[in-house]
């Protein structure tokens, strides 16, 4: 603890003191204590569901936490008043930015803060791009067009837009004391990450408290004063400048075993697989169910890979690395370009989302991506939909007697509950949600399953189900690719894991050759 | 496609589930999913209109002379409803039907008047520039990519302004209000015209398209969740491109039985069809498969519109009770549906939350 028992109000300082706080009864964060020093860089770090996220929320006031107070310079903050964290000086630029992209950087600049006002007591539209202009020469950055609206500007000057627009705006008169900066590179290019750098140490020698969240640790080790970890909920340790590097800090977020969390001897017990033998019976090894190359979409540069039939592949990757667009641009369902694509062996051209289920190929996204589910569909609609021709008789008039046995066919193989095919599939749980979208997708018999986030807001019970039934599809002779952001989950059924970084299959791990989460991990992380 | 059921047999033996589970031997009863009493609402405001009417003018409302007025009235109007169907499924609007009914009417009377008193070709006429409308709608729409809303709303001003330089600053009536009007509109069954069954048989149409076709699925599909659409390798323009060309067809028709109907053609007729038709088509909504445009529910609210508006004139309600009357309505069916579905939200959102209070309270011991 580095705080020690009890917390010292020095005066400026922002404390977290004993914090608390849990959602459902499941405990996110266990008595937390941080003190942020003004004019620091201090950098917070850790897995997903580290509860990093839910800390600069209670920060933020957007939660009031179970137990524990925030103060700053010694004042209490009310729990749970965002409007009284602003007025005392926090200053938030989350990380997707809350800008409107159809705004001028000028209109995005007065959203959520005071306006400086005409004596008629409209916007005094001089006075606000005066402020602006000396916030962004704070940034020394003199080049953004006030009139444009942010949705054409660069990805840097948004950030660097919305970070003016935090340090400059005015709540009840108060001046930025913190600023927490989340994620805020994941749209970067590396020089202008750079770029950014240079304003957050500016904006600490001009005595601004930085608190920077990020996945990135080479970034963190770059930048900040002092790191502190948060594993599983639990403040970990927070180390001091000296005392910074790459070893000490993964071992902090993994835990103090690395390697020991999962291994291939590991799995084995924990789902029955099939031999390599039976993966591969029937086709040869060396056959390849969907080969890419040099696949290049917004976050990914130049992507190539192979998967066979038979075989899981798992792909992980920080947020921002390119896994969440991974599956839509193979099948071309976001702007995609791509060198050459060969399906079954057989040479395609670039695929869109009609010609790949003509292909037998499933793009998959999992409960809660967009797409992936209609809510106002019944559970037979949704699941008869991308293969209605099957059940449709001359004139596209569907054979509803069958669609229902279909419906209940799969009902029965995945134990969808309620078991009513005419259920609206809106007042779901989100196992049964995912349970209902792989039955869509595996009614159209596919070769190939890519599949997004097939874990993402299902229970525990459920996440068994699909592994079981994902893996023995491979063992049959499907081709599974499974992108996630939750890599313990799929571990044990994955057959390779590739790694994504930036844009780019920076690691490749084999089951045969053995991997563990942490060399996972760190691939993920360190350049 | 057909494989699937033998790739299912291949699944059941490993598949964990399904061989400790027994097989499901009992599944609950097939329902009649369409209809539910519940989402029957407007069927019990029209009953209760109708006892209403009948006790405050016995002699003249409770008749069949105004069954069959109202039929004959509101089937047009009822048509141009329909033809919204399909769009609004696909979540389109098309603000153009009142004009493409009057484009339609007006070319069918032109074509009468200075052509050919052949009735067929006259409808054949009429419904050609309809489509011609309804694609132009689609290039705006689905090509150029035009918000439905603004593009048709345009085209429709446009459509009007064609079918007024047609039809000239008088009304035609030559060849218009002799066989054609006999043959098209007049012709009945018990008082009954042709645009009633005319309206009922597209009705039938688009209630098979709708809800039996997997052209009705995808429409639906699309006007709830487009990207689970494309992605369900639902072709999203060509599934509008239909929707689009039949609701100008369908509009088209109606204003061709209108021209028939009143035997002179008039490039105003259509506009006064326009916000009855959105007001049944949503009305529909609320009944028989609620939360999506249908057929059924859209032919009861053309038949409480309709009885409503009658059954005020005859009672002697003033001229404009018509218009209150259908924005009551209008406010009440949907109303009371979203208000029944809000307040079963709260209440269900009040329980959890007292659950979970009291959970948490009973597992955390709190330290002061």
């Amino acid at each position: 603890m580095p705080v020690g028992d009890r917390t010292v109000d020095v005066a400026g300082v922002l404390v977290a003191d004993h914090i608390s706080m849990s959602f459902n009864n499941l405990e996110v964060l266990h008595d937390v204590s941080l003190c942020f020093n003004p004019g620091a860089i201090h950098s917070l770090v850790g897995h997903n569901g580290s509860g990093k996220s839910t800390l600069i929320r209670i920060l933020a006031g957007f939660h009031s936490p179970a137990s524990g107070s925030v103060r700053i310079g010694g004042h209490l903050l009310p729990p749970g008043s965002t409007g009284a964290a602003a007025a005392s000086g926090l200053r938030f630029v989350h990380q997707d930015l809350n800008l409107i992209p159809q705004f001028t950087a000028l209109e995005n600049f007065g959203i959520g803060a005071e306006y400086s006002r005409t004596r008629r007591r409209t916007i005094d539209w001089l006075e606000q791009r005066r402020r602006l202009l000396d916030a962004l020469a704070l940034l020394d950055e003199t080049e953004i067009d006030l009139e444009c609206p942010v949705s054409e500007l660069r990805a840097v000057e948004r950030t660097l837009v919305a970070i003016a627009r935090a340090i400059a705006s005015r709540i009840d008169g108060t001046v930025t004391k913190f600023l927490v900066l989340d994620e805020p590179t994941t749209a970067l290019e590396e020089p202008e990450t750079k770029h950014l750098f240079e304003v957050i140490r500016s904006l600490s020698r001009q005595g601004v408290g930085v608190l920077y969240v990020s996945h990135h640790l080479d970034e963190v080790l770059e930048l900040s004063d002092e790191v502190s970890v948060l594993r599983d909920g639990y403040l970990i340790d927070t180390l001091p400048r000296s005392a910074l590097n790459h070893a000490a800090l993964v071992q902090r977020i993994l835990g103090d075993e690395p390697g020991s969390v999962a291994g291939p001897a590991a799995d084995g017990g924990r789902v029955a697989r099939g031999t390599p033998e039976q993966a591969l019976n029937g086709s040869s090894p060396a056959a390849s169910a969907l080969t890419i190359s040099n696949l290049v979409s917004r976050r990914l540069r130049g992507v190539s890979f192979s998967i066979r039939p038979g075989e899981c592949v798992c792909v992980a990757g920080l947020s921002g690395s390119g896994r969440e667009e991974l599956v839509y641009a193979i099948t071309g369902a976001i702007p995609s370009v791509v060198d050459s694509v060969e399906v079954q062996g057989e040479a395609a051209n670039a695929l869109d989302p009609e010609s790949s289920i003509a292909k037998r190929i499933a793009l998959i996204p999992g409960n809660r991506q967009p797409g992936s589910i209609i809510d106002r569909f019944t559970i037979e609609e949704n699941i008869s939909l991308p293969g209605m021709s099957a059940i449709a008789g001359s004139a596209g008039l569907i054979k509803r007697g069958q669609e229902t046995a279909n419906c209940r066919t799969w009902i029965e193989r995945l134990d969808i509950r309620p078991a009513r095919p005419w259920q609206t599939c809106k007042e779901l749980s989100g196992g049964n949600k995912q349970k209902v979208i792989l039955a869509k997708w595996l009614s159209i018999e596919p070769t190939i399953m890519l599949i997004d986030e097939p874990m993402a807001g299902v229970d525990i019970g459920v996440v068994e189900t699909i592994r079981s039934v994902l893996r023995q599809l491979a063992d049959e002779g499907m081709a599974i690719m499974i992108t996630t952001s939750e890599l313990p989950e799929v571990m044990p059924i994955a057959d390779r894991i590739l790694v994504l970084r930036r844009g780019r299959l920076v690691r490749e791990f084999d089951r045969a050759t053995g991997w563990t989460e942490s060399d996972i991990t760190r691939a993920m992380m360190i350049t | 496609m057909r494989k699937a059921l033998s790739r299912e047999k291949n699944l059941t033996t490993p598949l964990p589930k399904s061989d400790g589970v027994p097989e499901r031997s009992s599944w609950p009863p097939r329902r009649r999913r369409e209809i539910s009493f519940k989402r029957l609402t407007a069927v019990y405001i029209l009953i209760v209109i109708i006892i209403l009417f009948s006790l405050l003018s016995p002699h003249y409302f409770f008749a069949i002379a105004t069954a069959q007025q109202v039929l004959n009235q509101y089937s047009i109007s009822g048509l141009v409803g329909l033809a919204l169907l399909l769009p609004l499924a696909t979540g389109l609007f098309d603000l153009s039907v009142a004009s493409v009914a009057s484009l339609a009417g007006t070319a069918a009377a032109w074509f009468l008047a200075n052509v050919s008193a052949n009735p067929v070709l006259a409808v054949v006429v009429g419904l050609v520039a309809a489509l011609l409308v309804g694609l132009v709608n689609a290039v705006v729409v689905l090509v150029m990519e035009i918000d439905s809303f603004i593009g048709t709303l345009a085209t429709s001003g446009m459509v009007l302004a064609i079918a007024t330089a047609i039809g000239g600053n008088t009304t035609i009536t030559t060849n218009v209000n002799g066989s054609f009007q006999e043959n098209v509109a007049l012709r009945n069954l018990g008082g009954v015209t042709e645009p009633v069954f005319i309206c009922l048989g597209v009705a039938v149409v688009l209630y098979v398209a709708l809800q039996r076709t997997i052209f009705g699925r995808r429409s639906y599909a699309i006007g709830f969740d487009t990207e689970a659409a494309r992605l369900g390798g639902i072709h999203v323009k060509s599934v509008r491109l239909v929707g689009l060309l039949v609701s100008a067809a369908v509009a088209g028709l109606a204003g061709i039985l209108e021209t028939a109907s009143i035997g002179a053609s008039d490039p105003s007729i259509g506009s006064a069809f326009l916000l009855p038709a959105f007001a049944v088509a949503f009305l529909g909504t609320t009944q028989v498969r609620s939360g999506r445009f249908n057929v059924p529910g859209t032919v009861i609210s053309i038949l409480l519109l309709g009885t409503g508006n009658v059954g005020l004139l005859i009672i002697g309600g003033p001229n404009w009770s018509p218009d209150v009357f259908d924005g009551v309505i209008l406010i009440a069916a949907v109303g009371l549906t979203s208000a029944g579905r809000i307040r079963v939200l709260r209440l269900k959102r009040a329980l959890s939350k007292r659950d979970r209070g009291n959970s948490t309270a009973g597992s955390v011991p709190r330290v002061p």
